[in-house]
């Protein structure tokens, strides 16, 4: 599903000593089926960016465009409840949320709210938790009793059984030690690949970023500043390190590379087999005995 | 003698619960460098509170330069060779500015007035925070907060520094410094360090890497070693950082990548 927003403003409290503006006069598109990554710094705007999508917020000014569906000050709260039903979302630390006295309770929580047939989400279950690396044995256990990380995919679970056109992801991996971080950023790669869902997420790691996103939007100040690719972003490091932001890892890597041996790299987001190929073709480390 | 001699460790928090220290043998030699890793839950944080009695062993001992933390008249001594540096840089500060939070330990040790002005202008220089000494600790960015945490413990002269995840607050940038501190504490001052991380990129700094798995070592390698193994990471299911992927697949080639293990050990990329 294609989004856009166009001049959209969002001010709290306005026409009080205490207006903020969140969002000012942001346009920007989201293509069906795409992955982007919404970087900035602590209240640069991000997350009221995405709650817009999701129907949480309206803007105070201009409107935005969810496939046919437009939303502007006036539009009713039952037009942008229906839009969850549509756009998932993964809220920032989703097992706080958790609540039931059974997993698949919680999983189906979600859906059986949103109106979804429970007969019919019951049978997808399997399938969902084989997805999200989950043992079909914790069904019938409590949340609770999960460690961290299950606990998190329980609770992406119940966005995903939606399958939702639109899913929205605020920092999924925050908190998580790197295992736990890895194994959820394979499983909305691979989520993405299959079902090709438009994917929108915020994140701080930027390492997240080069290796997943195709686009990145560049938050600051209830701006927009920026927006590219993630090889044109990182390749404007002084601007986004202006912007209290950092670049991945790799992008770290490659740079000292080409510093240390004048070669060039095609891209400074390659993956690391691809570098390695880059490397070889350029032939210029140590070769082996 | 050993700086740090782990017997036969066992640790539970409660009698119903399962072991999350169990049978723990190790030691570490004075001025080395380990680097302990492992999953969230693994026991590496409580393995590291069991160095200076914070914990105390259920089973097994612990010896610091052949003293027992469980000898009570013993402890005070632990206690002064054994500093720690904890996760969260806000949780660490009693005093109004970074020098009276410098001095805080001393007083309490009941250090001569000169004594303590000599140290701190020492700490406070190894650490690079000379210049913020009379600033509010709470004003201060996560790294610096954090040197200023590593010079209030390095005041009284400890001869082991533990590291509890102190980096895993920070930003890039407040990795680096820490990352770089440590280096020279341990590089130039020839402290004995044990510092917990989820990082792979910083374990690789230390000179040997202990793996913590349900409470037990799953495996003490020399870091040289493990750039070496890096299957002995994957098998454990522990993602590999950009730059050691690229390692591997640098590996494949018909090229080496001896250069990038020496920038790594460096600190280069943390």
């Amino acid at each position: 599903m294609n989004i856009r927003l166009e001049h959209v403003h969002h001010i709290f409290m306005e026409k009080t000593p205490f207006e903020t503006k969140a969002l000012n006069d942001v346009t920007v598109s989201f293509e069906d089926g795409s992955f982007s990554a919404v970087i900035g710094k602590t209240g640069s705007g991000k997350s009221t960016l995405v709650q817009h999508i999701n129907g949480l917020y309206k803007p105070n000014y201009g409107s935005l465009f969810i496939g046919d569906q437009e939303i502007h000050s006036k539009t009713k709260r039952k037009v942008r409840k229906a839009l969850r039903k549509k756009v998932g979302m993964v809220f920032q630390y989703p097992e706080h949320q958790l609540f039931e006295d059974t997993v698949e309770k919680d999983i189906l929580f979600g859906p059986k709210n949103a109106g979804f047939h429970l007969d019919d989400m019951k049978k997808k279950l399997p399938e969902l938790l084989e997805k999200v690396g989950l043992d079909e044995s914790v069904l019938e256990r409590s949340p609770f009793d999960l460690s961290g990380g299950q606990m998190r995919r329980t609770a992406i679970a119940g966005v995903l059984a939606m399958e939702p056109d639109v899913l929205i992801l605020d920092e999924p991996t925050a908190g998580l030690d790197p295992e736990g971080q890895e194994a959820i950023m394979s499983l909305f790669n691979e989520w993405h690949r299959e079902k090709r869902t438009t994917i929108i997420m915020i994140t701080h790691q930027m390492e997240e970023v080069s290796r997943l996103a195709e686009t990145v939007i560049v938050m600051d100040d209830g701006r927009i500043q920026m927006q590219g690719t993630p090889d044109e972003i990182f390749r404007r490091e002084s601007e986004v390190r202006a912007l209290e932001l950092d670049v991945p890892e790799r992008v770290n890597v490659l740079k000292h590379i080409e510093k240390e041996t004048g070669m060039s790299f095609s891209s400074w987001t390659l993956s690391p087999k691809e570098a390695a190929a880059e490397m070889q073709r350029k032939d210029w480390l140590d070769k082996k005995e | 003698m050993e700086a740090v001699d782990l017997q036969d460790l066992y640790f539970r928090y409660k009698e119903e619960e399962s072991f999350a220290v169990q049978s723990v043998n190790a030691s570490i030699r004075h001025g080395e460098w380990i680097a302990v890793i492992g999953p969230n839950g693994s026991g590496k944080s409580t393995l590291s509170r069991l160095f200076n009695g914070l914990l105390m062993p259920t089973l097994g001992d612990v010896y610091i330069n052949g003293k027992s933390t469980q000898t009570e008249s013993d402890l005070i001594a632990i206690r002064r060779d054994v500093g720690m540096v904890f996760q969260n840089p806000d949780h660490q500060f009693v005093a109004p500015t970074v020098r009276d939070d410098i001095a805080f330990g001393m007083e309490n040790a009941g250090m001569e007035r000169e004594e303590m002005k000599d140290r701190i202008a020492e700490v406070s220089k190894a650490t690079g925070i000379d210049h913020l000494l009379e600033s509010e600790p709470h004003r201060l960015s996560g790294g610096q907060k954090q040197r200023v945490a590593i010079a209030g413990v390095l005041a009284l002269q400890p001869q082991i520094m533990v590291f509890d995840e102190a980096t895993s607050m920070l930003d890039p940038a407040g990795r680096r410094e820490v990352m770089a501190t440590t280096k020279k504490l341990h590089q130039q001052e020839g402290i004995t360090i044990v510092s917990v991380t989820h990082r792979l990129q910083e374990a690789l700094m230390a000179d040997r890497i202990w793996y913590m798995e349900e409470g037990q070592l799953g495996f003490d390698l020399p870091s040289e070693q493990l750039f070496e193994q890096l299957e002995l990471l994957t098998h454990k299911n522990i993602p590999l950082p950009y730059v050691l992927q690229l390692l591997q697949q640098v590996r494949q080639t018909s090229l080496q990548g001896s250069f990038l293990e020496q920038k790594m050990k460096d600190g280069l990329f943390v």
